[in-house]
């Protein structure tokens, strides 16, 4: 499935918007690895503890809404885009959220 | 130029089950064959592990990037016995104070005759269920890990 960004699939043209998918998630890590994070914040540098979470909850979101659009019979998903927010210390929450569209090749009727 | 195809182990060819797998992990069953295997999965564990199995490399996949010296730098200096030495004494002394010291704290505050009983069952009450919610999020977690596909990834 495609996902994209834009408003528009090149080189194919919308044939029906379904609507909304998204997908959530709220990931954290345990104790030990914010312990370490914090002395990290001491030092400096990246924080892998939290660069992981980031990317933990980032692909998990975007699985969640591929498969609502899945649901739907979508052929991709355009506008595509990540919001993130903090609903807890040190939890990591992404929201992925874009319109299901059923497309046909541009050369195609 | 090595032949390595003679020397290639010979994979057998993915069973009945793991091909199922597979194409529910990929949400390419149809909504009935879906919804058979849904509650195959409820009733088979080795099932719902060869999902989850196909679910972690595929994303996995997606980690196209190649390592950064940092990364690698950071795994070298993980194997540096200095530092596992020193992570690996810190972590047991903070355990070991934490955990004697919270059960000491407790048996001398339950024990303590100038502190009405009330108080003290209540309060050894409320440490008992803290402990049993503690460990049900625990085992939760820990039946939980090898089903999450996501626990890989590092960045």
């Amino acid at each position: 499935m495609l996902i994209l960004t834009t408003d528009e699939v090149a080189a194919a043209r919308i044939t029906e918007s379904l609507g909304l998918v998204r997908g959530t998630t709220v990931r954290t890590r345990h104790w030990g690895h914010h312990l370490i994070a914090a002395f990290k914040g001491v030092v400096g540098g990246e924080v892998h503890e939290y660069t992981k979470v980031i990317a933990e909850a980032r692909e998990e979101a975007l699985d969640r809404m591929k498969a609502e659009a899945f649901a739907l019979g979508a052929d991709a998903v355009v506008g595509f885009r990540f919001a993130t927010s903090e609903v807890a210390k040190n939890c990591a929450e992404v929201v992925a959220y874009g319109s299901a569209v059923k497309v046909v090749r541009a050369d195609q009727g | 130029m090595l032949d390595r195809s003679s020397h290639a182990p010979e994979e057998p060819p993915p069973s009945e089950d793991e091909l199922l797998a597979m194409a529910y992990a990929d949400g390419e069953l149809s909504a009935e064959e879906a919804t058979n295997f849904s509650a195959r999965l409820k009733a088979e564990p080795a099932l719902l592990r060869l999902v989850a199995e196909h679910r972690a490399l595929d994303v996995l996949a997606r980690q196209v990037g190649l390592p950064e010296p940092a990364e690698i730098d950071w795994s070298d200096l993980k194997e540096d016995r200095t530092y596992r030495g020193t992570t690996a004494a810190g972590w047991i002394l903070l355990t070991l104070s934490v955990s004697i010291g919270v059960a000491v704290a407790s048996g001398e505050f339950l024990l303590d005759d100038t502190v009405p009983a009330p108080t003290r069952v209540l309060a050894g009450a409320g440490v008992l269920g803290l402990a049993l919610l503690f460990g049900s999020v625990l085992r939760r977690r820990l039946r939980a890990i090898p089903l999450d596909p996501y626990r890989h990834l590092q960045r």
